[in-house]
């Protein structure tokens, strides 16, 4: 009988597999190409009939939400026909498994529990920088949750620009830096007692327990690993940027807080501070979020076919079709240390969790996947089956990224294999 | 397996179809078991999937196992399957005829048949080409419904029937380290950055579900050490008490007719503030400049505010607008808000804000409002008009049509006429003429709160040290008169609930004693070994001994099972003391505690956690209403009082051993003012929450009657019946129905037309896939359709600005009983009483051992629920009887 996933899982112990060694993983990859990921994901979607292109190929007309990047054409694909099918199915409630093609109360039994495609790759190059990966979100959406870890929690996102500026590229004052350094210190021997008391348990309950207490000896090992890299980090100085962060940047409106996120995400690639970036791009928040709009995005996208409301929930698509396109292009005019322009070394996943709002299908998923050193410039369809609408895994798109980071990927979540069509450039 | 539970099981499959949009709320999908984690659609089922199929006819559980594949199966494979995937050919190394005709817990071959009833779910196999011979749609049906059966009873037969080591979850954190560390709640919550808890059917405290993760651990390990230093007072001097008091001079207005009243928060003669409008999200705060500028109160501590405050031009203002007219009904209300630090005054940064107090003001004459409240260090009081009218234009409305005189040109007006635009450009032309004139604050007498004091006093020291740091180390602040060893042991007793041997402290005693040598403070040291054991596995998981010795609780972890159950937190006193002393043994000492801990406060907890992941009121505000369309909702702060009249229906039931058949209907509620207008409810006055009676005319009543279900149970935008129906299964009758299949293509709605939902979800229904599911669904959602989705009542739906169609609260249950409205449906449902009590029963199990009840357990339910069926349906019998059950005892 063929090894199949659920037999594997359950001969490694199911979640408590151990998870793959950091440093081993880091290792394996290209220090020579210094490949990046950054995530972006909507938590509605965007309307299918105004996205996806009618044609197949290169030779595709625009629509309305792409042709924001028609400058970057040639830099991106457009797909349709992928999505994580039943595994992900949920409206609202499915969003969340945009990044993973797993929700998160179905994790239980997979080895790496629900993980999300940007957590993956940080395996693999995450230990070179400062930040592992970092994770960014307009605002706490518990929907809309991208980042999720190898244990199954979502990873919280940070929300206020100035924050986030603050932990990229301000100074450690030296005397915090020490007490930092002592807490780090406390933590550690901490972590070595209380593993006496874990080590006491473990002789004393049943073999079910037991499991949980494997799961808090790795939990320690893992926050230990995280501590060492912490203070390792702790002696080297931030990068420095040019850069004005506006004053009380958290409570701008979205319109005007969403170009600061992009802004941060790039001068944190271009720092190389991490490589590994998520934005969750949701609540618009106050007073419409800056746009000229008379109704709440969740509302507009419960559009029902009038027009007027399509065309009020328009501007915001079209709004985040706009930012897309200046943060590609910003990428696209940064050269990197190894002569390719920023976004050929990054590769940026737009899209949602969401195929269609109004319907509440997690189906046909609006994707875009931009630089990377991919072939771009085409719309792909990956149905397999067009009159019966039958999809593809996304999950095989991921591989397909997950691959540039470690060629020995060839899965991810419930997918096997990478995505046909989609070539890397010679 | 016979062939009646069979026949019942084709209907298992056909589930809906269509319409996975109306399903598209979170939270409707029941959570199941996640021992595979790969099909969706196998996991939603649980237990009670073969009962819920004769809902609302039949009125207990029964239950089904056989090991043996039905001969269909293995038919429909031989069939449809073999000729890729048997002897011959092999196709994605799959082969089926390899699968035994009998299958126990543990076969590979179950992996085999859960992928096979994946692809036939999915539609995917077998494949649509020419040359394979399709099953019909019937053969499909019943072999989906047979596997799926086969694969539930399976998963059944391999549940665990006893409790596995369970993480405490962010409420029981927070509670026990407030209770350990004798802190005060009130600003202890420092797990608003936790991960959040996984749940199990709603449930956050399921041992299997909790993980940890090197986030929480991380979290675990700053907390620790912070909250201990929050208790600890080495050195310390009492603080001395004092007082401030200022006047409205002193608060962050603008002086009345300087310039025109932008915030509209204004002092008037430099005696009094007036608070012109409110904010629906409290977006600025009012508050005493110098106060925030110091760095609010210096110490920590219980303090006095008392404000004089009245208000103004209540009713005689003589302005009409809409806005205006809940004045006529209700009083001007004063909030009081505390901020944790100045920084959280700013605009927006209202998360951390707590809301401690909210007055109904008098008119005209002021009067001393007083409230004791907790305030951290550096904490700032601050108030707001918590019913004020929205500045949002409002104001300037009412300035056109009655004072056009004091109307100026806006800045986007000037603005627009600075770039050419010429009609702006006469319009500012025009207003240029009222430059002279008075201007809005002048003349305006619209309704306003006015406050001329505010007075802090304290910390009001009742004991020094505080009674977190007597508890800790006793009287003295002196830490060079600790006795480490003594200290540690102490706590290690407390924090891991258990009696603790020497040597089992051992590590911590010599860490500490190490740090000591090397020239750390005795007290610093200590608090280090105390942080560790609050990251401590016996600290931070309930640990209920050995399983494979014996499944009993000794009395110790059944003192530990009493208190998580009904107060979400760590035995007292007196339970780690009857423990000790052998009296927490008979069931008599067992429901003499029960009886002392639900009189107790604490019990709050149990009140406010379980009806929260029960009915899933935890939920409330993770689909927000839409703020322009349920306006209402925010202005009014409806989800806090919604969550408030739950929890106080549910703890009336608990304090007074009400039945609990008054959860599905009952002729009483608890309101204030705003919440009875909400309700239509007439002659409720003030802000104080109060019992009424509800009259048939209300349409209220239960749970079902109850604006958090009825929000809840909606999108913020819409209403479903499938949502509202199936939380009734799920939650009141514990018989949530599967999820849909795999792959039903979603419809898409269009309002455009005239139909309404009723008639969508018709025309869906003739679909036989969905019809078997949805008839038992739907009905229960369309009596509750009455209720819009912030649970207001409604006759009609809303079609774009215009009164839409009727309202039809009308259905038939699949046993024959038609109603026409939610009244008639609550009937239906005390019927089903048996039912409701067994449902309850379970849920309440479920959260007292964090474990989920399988069929094992079913006995004892069944047999607690006729129990207190015989003695009134008590809820207060129901809880005792629970903690007098076996499962209660064992693991």
């Amino acid at each position: 009988m063929n090894m199949n996933r659920r037999t594997t899982l359950r001969g490694c112990g199911g979640a408590l597999m151990a998870l793959p060694c950091l440093d081993l993983m880091a290792e394996t990859a290209d220090s020579e190409d210094p490949m990046r990921m950054v995530c972006v994901g909507l938590n509605f979607g965007l309307v299918p009939q105004l996205f996806f292109p009618k044609q197949t190929g290169e030779n595709y007309e625009l629509t309305d939400r792409l042709k924001p990047l028609a400058e970057v054409r040639d830099k991106f694909t457009v797909f349709s026909g992928l999505d994580h099918g039943v595994n992900a199915q949920g409206g609202h409630g499915g969003v969340h498994a945009f990044l993973s093609g797993v929700l998160s109360k179905n994790s239980a039994g997979m080895p790496e529990a629900n993980i999300s495609v940007d957590q993956k790759a940080a395996q693999v190059v995450g230990s070179k920088n400062r930040f592992a990966s970092l994770q960014f979100a307009s605002g706490n959406d518990p929907n809309n949750m991208l980042s999720w870890s190898a244990s199954g929690v979502s990873i919280p996102p940070i929300s206020d620009p100035q924050r986030i500026f603050s932990l990229l590229f301000q100074k450690t004052d030296p005397a915090l830096r020490d007490q930092r350094q002592q807490a780090l210190a406390a933590q550690k021997s901490i972590l070595d007692l209380v593993k006496n008391d874990a080590d006491l348990l473990t002789k004393r309950v049943g073999a079910r327990d037991r499991r949980k207490l494997d799961r808090y000896f790795e939990t320690v090992r893992s926050v230990e690993r995280k501590i060492a890299k912490s203070n390792q980090w702790l002696d080297k100085p931030k990068a420095s940027v040019d850069y004005q962060m506006p004053d009380a940047a958290g409570g701008l409106p979205f319109i005007e807080r969403v170009p600061l996120y992009y802004d941060l995400m790039e001068l944190a690639l271009e720092t190389d501070s991490t490589r590994i970036l998520s934005l969750g791009l949701a609540d618009i928040g106050a007073n419409f979020g800056g746009f000229s709009i008379s109704r709440g995005y969740h509302q507009l996208t419960h559009h029902g076919k009038v027009p007027e409301y399509i065309t009020e929930l328009s501007i915001i698509e079209q709004f985040h079709m706009e930012q897309l396109a200046r943060f590609l292009k910003k990428l696209a005019s940064r050269q990197d240390v190894n002569g390719l322009s920023l976004l050929d070394n990054t590769m940026v996943l737009f899209g949602s969790g969401m195929g269609n709002a109004s319907s509440h299908s997690n189906k046909n998923l609006p994707l875009i996947l931009a630089g990377g050193g991919f072939k771009h410039g085409a719309h792909r369809s990956h149905f397999k089956d067009e009159s019966r609408k039958l999809s593809t895994e996304a999950g095989r798109l991921f591989v397909s990224m997950l691959k540039r980071f470690n060629p020995e990927i060839d899965q991810f979540g419930t997918a096997r294999g990478t995505l046909d069509g989609l070539e890397v450039n010679g | 397996m016979n062939w009646q539970i069979k026949s019942l099981n084709l209907s298992v499959v056909a589930i809906l179809g269509y319409f996975a949009q109306w399903y598209g709320m979170t939270n409707y999908h029941p959570r199941g078991k996640q021992s595979h984690g790969v099909i969706f659609w196998r996991q939603c089922i649980n237990l009670t999937l073969m009962v819920w199929l004769s809902l609302l006819t039949t009125n207990s559980k029964s239950h089904a196992s056989n090991d043996l594949i039905d001969p269909e199966v293995t038919k429909y494979l031989r069939h449809y399957c073999y000729g890729c995937h048997g002897e011959n050919l092999q196709k994605g190394d799959r082969r089926f005829d390899s699968i035994p005709p009998r299958i126990s817990v543990g076969d590979d071959a179950i992996d085999l048949l859960e992928e096979v009833l994946d692809a036939i779910n999915r539609g995917d196999m077998p494949p649509r080409e020419k040359s394979v011979v399709q099953p019909t749609g019937e053969e499909t049906r019943t072999v989906v419904a047979v596997l799926t059966q086969l694969l539930v009873d399976l998963n059944q037969a391999s549940a665990s029937q006893t409790t596995v080591m369970r993480r405490l979850n962010r409420f029981e954190y927070v509670n026990t380290m407030r209770d350990l560390l004798g802190l005060n709640r009130e600003y202890f919550d420092v797990t608003s950055d936790f991960p959040v808890d996984a749940t199990e059917h709603g449930f956050d405290n399921n041992g299997e579900a909790l993980i940890l993760s090197d986030y929480q651990l991380q979290r675990y390990l700053e907390v620790a050490k912070s909250a201990i230093d929050a208790a600890t007072f080495f050195g310390v001097d009492q603080p001395i008490s004092q007082s401030w008091s200022y006047r409205g001079v002193d608060f962050n207005g603008v002086s009345a007719y300087q310039r025109a009243p932008v915030t509209w928060r204004l002092i008037v003669d430099e005696d009094y503030l007036e608070i012109g409008h409110g904010q629906p999200s409290e977006r600025h705060p009012n508050f005493v400049k110098s106060f925030a500028r110091d760095g609010g109160v210096p110490n920590e501590g219980w303090y006095l505010i008392t404000l004089k405050a009245a208000a103004a031009n209540r009713i005689d203002h003589g302005y009409q607008h809409q806005e205006f007219d809940r004045f006529t009904k209700e009083k001007l209300k004063l909030a009081l808000w505390i901020a944790p630090d100045a920084a959280l005054l700013e605009k927006n940064a209202a998360d951390q804000r707590r809301l401690v107090k909210v007055w109904d003001l008098p008119d005209g004459e002021p009067e001393e409002l007083t409230q004791r409240v907790w305030l951290e260090k550096g904490a700032i009081p601050f108030v707001s008009w918590t019913n004020g009218i929205s500045p949002k234009g409002n104001i300037r409305r009412v300035a056109e049509r009655y004072h056009p005189e004091v109307i100026r040109a806006t800045q986007t007006q000037l603005d627009a006429a600075a770039l050419g635009d010429t009609q702006a450009k006469t319009l500012v032309d025009q207003l240029k003429e009222n430059e002279g004139n008075a201007l809005l604050s002048e003349v305006y007498r619209g309704p306003r709160v006015r406050i001329w004091e505010m007075k802090i006093e304290g910390p009001d020291v009742e004991q020094w040290p505080p009674q977190s740091h007597q508890i800790l180390y006793g009287r003295s602040t002196e830490e060079a008169v600790l006795d480490t060893e003594q200290t540690l042991q102490k706590f290690a007793r407390r924090a891991f609930r258990q009696p603790i041997e020497e040597h089992e402290i051992e590590h911590y005693v010599d860490f500490t004693e190490q740090r000591i040598e090397l020239g750390e403070s005795i007290g610093e040291a200590i608090k280090l070994s105390m942080a560790a054991m609050l990251t401590s596995p016996r600290f931070l998981y309930l640990d209920e001994g050995n399983d494979e010795e014996n499944s009993k609780l000794n009395s110790y972890e059944l003192a530990s099972r009493l208190s998580y159950f009904l107060w979400s937190s760590m035995p007292d006193a007196q339970l780690v003391n009857a423990a000790e002393s052998g009296k927490l043994t008979t069931l008599d000492q067992i429901e003499s505690h029960v009886l002392r801990m639900l009189n107790d406060e604490r019990s709050e907890a149990f009140v406010e956690h379980f009806t929260d992941t029960w009915l899933g009121i935890n939920t409330l505000g993770s689909m927000p209403p839409d703020p322009k369309a349920f306006e209402d909702y925010y202005r009014n702060r409806l989800e806090d009082l919604f969550k408030k009249e739950t929890r106080l229906y549910f703890s009336e039931l608990l304090q007074t051993n009400h039945s609990i058949l008054d959860l599905i209907q009952s002729d009483y509620t608890f309101v204030n003012d705003t919440l009875a207008a909400h309700y239509g409810i007439d002659g409720v006055k003030g802000e104080r929450f109060r019992k009424v009676t509800l009259e048939p005319k209300h349409r209220r009543g239960g749970l079902l009657g109850q604006g958090s279900v009825l929000t809840l149970s909606a999108n913020g935008i819409e209403t479903s019946p499938i949502v509202r129906g199936v939380w009734v299964l799920e939650k009141l009758l514990g018989t949530p129905p599967p999820a849909p299949p795999a792959d039903v293509p979603a419809i898409e709605p269009d309002t455009r037309g005239t139909t309404s939902v009723r008639d969508q979800l018709a025309k869906h229904r003739t679909v036989e896939a969905c019809s078997d599911c949805h008839s038992r669904i739907d009905p229960v959602g369309f009596a509750l359709e009455f209720y819009d989705p912030i649970g207001a009542f409604r006759e009609s739906y809303p079609m774009r600005g215009q009164k839409g169609i009727l309202i039809d609260g009308s259905g038939r249950l699949p046993s024959g009983e038609s109603f026409t409205n939610e009244g008639d449906l609550k009937q239906l449902l005390i019927q089903r009483k048996d039912r409701v009590t067994q449902a309850l029963t379970e849920k309440l199990m479920t959260y007292a051992t964090g474990r989920t009840m399988n069929f094992q357990d079913q006995g004892e339910i069944n047999a607690i629920a006729s129990g207190v069926a015989e003695s009134g349906y008590g809820l207060r019998d129901l809880i005792i009887a629970v903690t007098k059950s076996s499962v209660f005892a064992t693991r």
